[in-house]
């Protein structure tokens, strides 16, 4: 119970102000599209290199913690989600919002968050040793399978039209493919100089999902508001309990949370999106994910923020980051002289408890600020259409160029942005090109990785089927595909019982 | 008379292209991962045209028509013009001007005057708060022009 012992030296003035600044500006910094938090996190480095060690972890912990939960916001209000953890949310947050239960949809957010992010924390606390034993068994084959179990759930998420989902899915996965081959290094599809660097996911995200909903303002701005529904008033009690009772919602995203975070390079996008896909398979309400289902948003939110605590257990004990941001954070933890290993939990135990212990506070000041928030979420359903999409405009231009301060990176946001409006109305849906993109590298490294192993030893067959871990994931991939199959072949024989 | 499925031949004309740039390079390996997804395109594609054609429609296609392209045509300019003029005026000077345009373009009141002061104060309020948040705290080097 060593956490226990440093818990108090989070409460110290100085350490409680940095977690509080450091929670509200992430809260902000995740609701602005294109500040994801590795980039929230990147940023802040600079500004704790005169503070003293134990500070600055707490800073950046906080807002890891935050900006994750914060993303939820600009989705679920304007359809824009604020990173890649949050492309599941979106799904069924808008709607909500759409019917006039923007507020309802975030305080499940910001209270499935805390659940999440709470089990995730205390799994970083109580099973750190065994875990790292874990995150150590997964090589090229068993990340090659986990990134085809995502490439599984793209069925599912395109909207209802199961081969336009599949076809914007592999259409991510080929425009992944733009820029360098991840091992070889050779130059592949540069058509012009703005694809020199490939196609970024954050500028991607923003361009699929902000430019339609932009342009989709700006065809009825002469109605002069965005088209919601009146904002109903909702008890914060009220949201607490029914989250608490939305239990297979909470487990499946809290565990499929934990299992995604401890997994080096995956990151909160996929437990979000494996979370809200296996919540909608068991759900006796599948139907209506999609269209405002709250246990979508449970589900989602509480993998995404569960991801954080375990991602840091392979960074902690390894040096091996669970998660883009933590890698990040590596660099945080090494400007500060402190290397990941034993010594952080021996010599350094007091910053690294202190650390941890942070995250848990961390949680529960960022679900207090985040309902504070949901209040004065109806006034931003008040902007006329024309100030919304304006202002959307520009937020999604310097949140696309901050990311690498690449022009380039805007112009390749706009084209796929006005692209998707149309493609939109052709029947295909954003999420799938997403994740298909953001799949890609994983997929196509691990695949090359794999291969070149597999030909040094007994051949690709043997080193990709075979061993645990590589056995569950195919199986498992099969049972997904099996299952939009079933349900898909299931729904068209219902709507023809209904018709005849 | 029976539609075309123009939305599946669309669709098909982009996979071809991203097969033809795929395959026929020197270095085959580098292009394996993107061929072999080409290949699976190509499949969807075919599966998808034929769907069309047993007249298996999508119930989310919604049609396009000449007014919502007019409609939105100034705003593609803008968005055009905001880019091209980034590097040339400088970011927050640009981001000023897309602000003020698509602002008054859009705006649904009929008086100029009202259009004119709401646009221009949307422009101001909005370039102050980007430019703190982005230049003062975060310290993001946004490209400057003849201005910032």
């Amino acid at each position: 119970m060593e956490f226990l012992q440093y818990f108090g030296e989070v409460f110290t003035l100085p350490h409680f102000t940095i977690l509080v600044l450091g929670t509200v500006g992430g809260l902000i910094l995740g609701a602005t599209p294109g500040l994801s938090p590795t980039m929230a996190v990147a940023l802040l480095i600079p500004f704790t290199f005169q503070m003293e060690p134990t500070a600055s972890l707490i800073l950046l912990g906080a807002v890891y913690t935050s900006t994750v939960a914060g993303g939820a916001v600009s989705g679920i209000l304007v359809n824009i989600p604020g990173a890649p953890a949050n492309i599941a949310t979106v799904m069924d947050g808008y709607p909500l919002a759409q019917q006039g239960r923007a507020t309802e949809a975030l305080h499940y957010s910001f209270i499935s968050s805390l659940i999440g992010g709470l089990i995730g924390v205390a799994v970083l606390i109580f099973f750190t040793p065994p875990l790292a034993d874990l995150a150590l068994k997964f090589g090229p084959a068993e990340l090659f399978w986990i990134a085809i179990f995502g490439v599984t759930i793209i069925a599912s998420i395109g909207g209802g039209h199961v081969i336009k989902g599949l076809i914007a899915g592999a259409l991510g996965l080929w425009i992944s493919t733009i820029g360098y081959n991840p091992v070889l290094g050779e130059e592949r599809f540069v058509f012009t100089e703005h694809l020199a660097g490939g196609v970024h996911v954050i500028a991607a995200l923003i361009g699929l999902f902000a430019i339609p909903q932009i342009l989709t303002l700006l065809q009825t701005s002469r109605d002069g508001k965005v088209e919601m529904n009146a904002m109903e008033q909702h008890s914060v009690l009220t949201s607490l309990k029914y989250t608490i009772t939305r239990v297979k919602a909470l487990v499946i995203g809290t565990v499929t949370g934990c299992i995604v975070g401890v997994i080096p390079g995956a990151g909160g996008q996929i437990a979000g999106l494996v979370a809200y896909d296996q919540t909608r398979k068991f759900s006796k309400n599948r139907d209506n994910f999609g269209k405002g289902e709250p246990d979508g948003v449970i589900a989602a939110e509480s993998a995404n923020n569960a991801m954080v605590g375990p991602s840091l257990v392979p960074l902690l004990t390894l040096g091996i980051p669970g998660s883009p941001t933590a890698a990040v954070l590596l660099g945080g933890l090494l400007i500060n002289g402190l290397f990941p290993g034993p010594d952080l939990f021996t010599i350094h135990a007091k910053i690294t408890w202190t650390f941890i212990d942070s995250l848990l506070v961390g949680q529960v000041l960022m679900m207090i600020f985040g309902l504070s928030i949901s209040k004065y979420s109806r006034f931003v359903t008040r902007i006329p259409n024309h100030m919304m999409a304006a202002s959307v405009t520009v937020l999604a231009i310097f949140g696309t160029y901050s990311v690498q301060n690449s022009i380039s990176d805007v112009a390749v946001m706009l084209c796929l942005g006005v692209g998707m409006f149309f493609a939109a109305k052709a029947g295909f849906s954003a999420a799938p090109l997403v994740l298909g993109l953001i799949l890609g590298k994983l997929t196509e490294e691990n695949f090359l990785q794999g291969r070149m192993i597999a030909d040094s030893m007994d051949g690709a067959w043997r080193y990709f089927f075979s061993g645990t871990i590589n056995l569950i994931m195919v199986a498992l991939c099969v049972l997904s595909i099996g299952f939009s199959i079933y349900s898909e072949t299931r729904k068209k024989s219902k709507a023809q019982e209904a018709a005849s | 008379m029976k539609r075309l499925p123009l939305i599946a031949i669309a669709t098909l004309v982009l996979t071809v292209f991203l097969c033809y740039v795929s395959f026929g390079h020197e270095n085959q390996e580098a292009y394996l991962f993107p061929q072999i997804i080409g290949g699976c395109l190509l499949g969807l594609c075919a599966l998808l045209v034929l769907r069309e054609f047993l007249g298996n429609r999508d119930p989310a296609v919604q049609s396009i028509n000449m007014a919502s392209i007019m409609q939105l045509l100034p705003m593609l300019v803008l968005l055009a013009g905001y880019v091209y003029c980034i590097e040339w005026l400088g970011m927050y000077s640009s981001s000023a001007l897309a602000l003020f345009f698509i602002a008054f373009v859009y705006h649904s009141a009929d008086s100029i005057v009202k259009r004119f002061t709401s646009s221009l104060l949307v422009a101001l309020v909005f370039t102050g708060f980007i430019y703190v948040v982005f230049s003062v705290l975060l310290r993001v080097q946004a490209p400057r022009g003849l201005f910032i």
